[in-house]
């Protein structure tokens, strides 16, 4: 990376995150602290468990967080401006325009009712009748799908779920935005078309220049895919590093055990490689321990760590990691 | 041993159209190791799984346990060996009865398969719940007060009950945590080998296959394609689409980026199927006979089998 490029101001800046739910037992944090940047034209991946605040913290930047639940500290700014300072018009403007988002399912995203035509129609926004075909024929022809004239007509169901998603992928597409956000865009889908989808997004983020803030909790998606590598775990970042540091020497604990977890066909050996599980569970968000999140499942764990939460800390090469222990 | 051989399975999708979910399946589950399952969805594989339960009923072929075939089994013996195979599911919230208790759900089959009552189920109960790693007084909570690897547990726990010799596993881990995943399917792999019980595992995620697996049969559009020892068939796959899967999967390692130029379209409805091999359309080495012919099975040696013109 340019030294040019360090010193711009990132496209999308996180600091502090914290998302609390009111439930009927009193209030709970899906989100503790959640700090990182996505830099323009690059993709980011945020990665964690379920519980892990990830798609929370995607849902905040786009304003889209269940009913019950409020941003209550932090801040997010986009190009410098902090979201929390605009009007509703600006946001308005924001999501769906600079700010492109596609979610896990694909089949249930689209609505049932309508064409892809209408779906198109309604991202594109306030332009004439041929305007909207002429534009819409051509994002679907940019995400690769076949016989676009004919596919306006189409309903959801009359398509796989690998079209679905290309679909979605074109209406995120059809402001221009110069981020999208993608929440385990691939989860659902087999295997084949998954390298599809994510062949389509690599290739949108070089030939537009969009930025991704990718969603997932698959690493293998992250190695192939990501620029930087964010991970969360019980509502913190634990790490941040770009993929090539993470995968060569990840720091936490966490990010140790969940890569010896994974299972992975391409290491050496009996093919017996990863898997190596992680003891006990994930956290409830209720109950979180007073120290570090991760330090009941943690080897590296000793009296100090269940004192207080770590800070965020900076071990270098431009890196972060939120342990006492690690680095 | 649980062997199905040439077994078919069609189904009315309206007056004139059948939908064919298995064209003439050869699978054998033995006992003590674990045989793997794996395509893309849509091919056959749950409805395989559904098969050698007998929870249905082929078309054709025939569908054998320990050489007995399964449809001209008396009452008792169907009794005998619904006890011997048993069924883990995918999603662990949807497969256990919110209103029963852990004890109640385990213990049932010891119950139904006159194996214990009273004290001495109980008993067992408490020994199985051990097994699968659950804390003792899991027995008198309900599933709800379980996380999703927690009841997957419970699951496995009550498959276990009735000491089958087989246990057919349908996506166990896909609905879990990747941290939980690692646990379960190290849990199956234990037990597999400390009670010498067979597992066919059903999966979509080739990166598990592999890790846990001896044999593996590839599914496309109701055919296996390519069976093998899973160390062969992931090292030289013969197959094109099982070189295309093997492609598919993103490589943990950066520095290893493939090229995923190769997987291109989506699998064709099993309900008007191409003429030929299924795959044609999406493989890149299709000649002449592929567009026409459906290619016979062709046994490689070492116990692996491929169904493709390349290896006639």
């Amino acid at each position: 990376m340019s030294a040019l490029h360090m010193n711009s101001a990132p496209l999308l800046e996180i600091k502090g995150l914290e998302v609390t739910f009111s439930t009927p037992d009193g209030l709970v944090r899906g989100v503790n602290d959640i700090s990182f940047t996505v830099a323009g034209g690059s993709c980011t991946a945020l990665v964690g468990e379920s519980g892990s605040g990830k798609s929370l913290t995607a849902l905040s930047v786009v304003g889209l967080l269940p009913g019950n639940a409020t941003m209550t500290a932090g801040s997010i700014h986009f190009k410098g401006r902090s979201l929390l300072e605009m009007g509703e018009g600006e946001l308005q403007k924001f999501r769906g325009g600079e700010a492109g988002m596609i979610f896990q399912e694909p089949m249930s995203s689209l609505n049932p009712v309508y064409t892809v035509g209408f779906h198109l129609a309604e991202a594109i926004g306030k332009e004439s009748a041929t305007d909207i075909k002429a534009r819409s024929i051509e994002l679907l022809r940019e995400v690769g799908i076949p016989d676009p004239q004919r596919r306006l007509a189409a309903y959801p169901h009359q398509l796989s779920g690998g079209l679905c998603q290309r679909v979605l992928i074109a209406c995120a597409l059809a402001r221009n935005p110069s981020l999208i956000i993608a929440d385990e865009p691939t989860t659902a889908l087999d295997v084949t078309v998954e390298a599809q989808i994510m062949a389509l997004l690599d290739r949108l983020k070089v030939e537009r220049s969009v930025a991704l803030l990718l969603v997932t909790h698959d690493l293998g998606l992250v190695a192939q895919h990501a620029d930087k590598v964010v991970v969360a775990y019980a509502g913190y970042t634990v790490e941040e590093a770009s993929v090539k540091q993470l995968f060569a020497e990840p720091l936490h604990p966490y990010t140790v055990a969940l890569m010896n977890a994974m299972p992975r066909y391409d290491s050496g050996g009996e093919g017996k490689g990863g898997l190596t599980p992680i003891r006990g569970n994930i956290p409830h968000p209720a109950m979180l321990p007073p120290g570090c999140p991760f330090a009941d499942r943690c080897d590296l764990a000793d009296g100090d760590c269940a004192v207080a939460v770590p800070e965020l800390r900076s071990p270098g090469q431009g890196r972060m990691v939120r342990c006492i222990k690690a680095g | 041993m649980l062997k199905a051989s040439g077994v078919v399975k069609r189904y009315r999708v309206d007056k004139s159209r059948y939908l064919t979910a298995l064209d003439g399946v050869d699978m054998v589950v033995e006992k003590g190791l674990t045989a793997a399952l794996v395509g893309e969805s849509g091919c056959g594989k749950s409805t395989l799984a559904r098969l050698l339960l007998r929870l249905e009923k082929p078309d054709e072929g025939q569908l054998a346990f320990d050489g007995a075939d399964l449809w001209q089994m008396t009452a008792g013996e169907v009794t005998a060996f619904r006890r011997q195979v048993q069924m883990i599911f995918q999603d662990p919230f949807g497969s256990l009865n919110p209103r029963m208790k852990v004890s109640e759900l385990v213990g049932e089959g010891l119950v139904v398969h006159k194996i214990a009552s009273g004290k001495v189920a109980r008993a067992r109960v408490e020994e199985l719940l051990a097994l699968v790693g659950l804390p003792r007084d899991s027995g008198d909570k309900y599933p709800h007060q379980f996380s999703g690897g927690q009841r997957q547990r419970i699951c496995i726990a009550r498959a276990l009950a009735v000491e089958p010799s087989l246990l057919i596993a349908d996506e166990p881990i896909s609905a879990l945590d990747v941290s939980i995943q690692a646990q379960i399917l190290k849990l199956l792999d234990d037990i597999r080998q400390r009670m010498g019980v067979g597992v066919l595992l059903i999966s979509h995620d080739l990166r598990v296959v592999r890790a846990v697996a001896k044999r593996v049969s590839v599914m496309y559009l109701g055919t296996v394609v390519e069976s093998g020892p899973t160390d062969s068939v992931f090292s030289d796959p013969k197959h094109p689409y099982t070189v295309m899967l093997l492609e598919a999967v993103p490589s943990t390692d950066p520095a290893e980026s493939r090229v995923a130029q190769a997987v291109s379209g989506d699998p064709p409805s099993p309900v008007d199927k191409p003429e030929g091999c299924p795959f044609h359309p999406r493989c890149t080495k299709a000649f002449e006979p592929c567009y026409h012919v459906i290619p016979e099975q062709v046994e490689l040696g070492g116990g692996a089998c491929v169904r493709c013109h390349l290896y006639r």
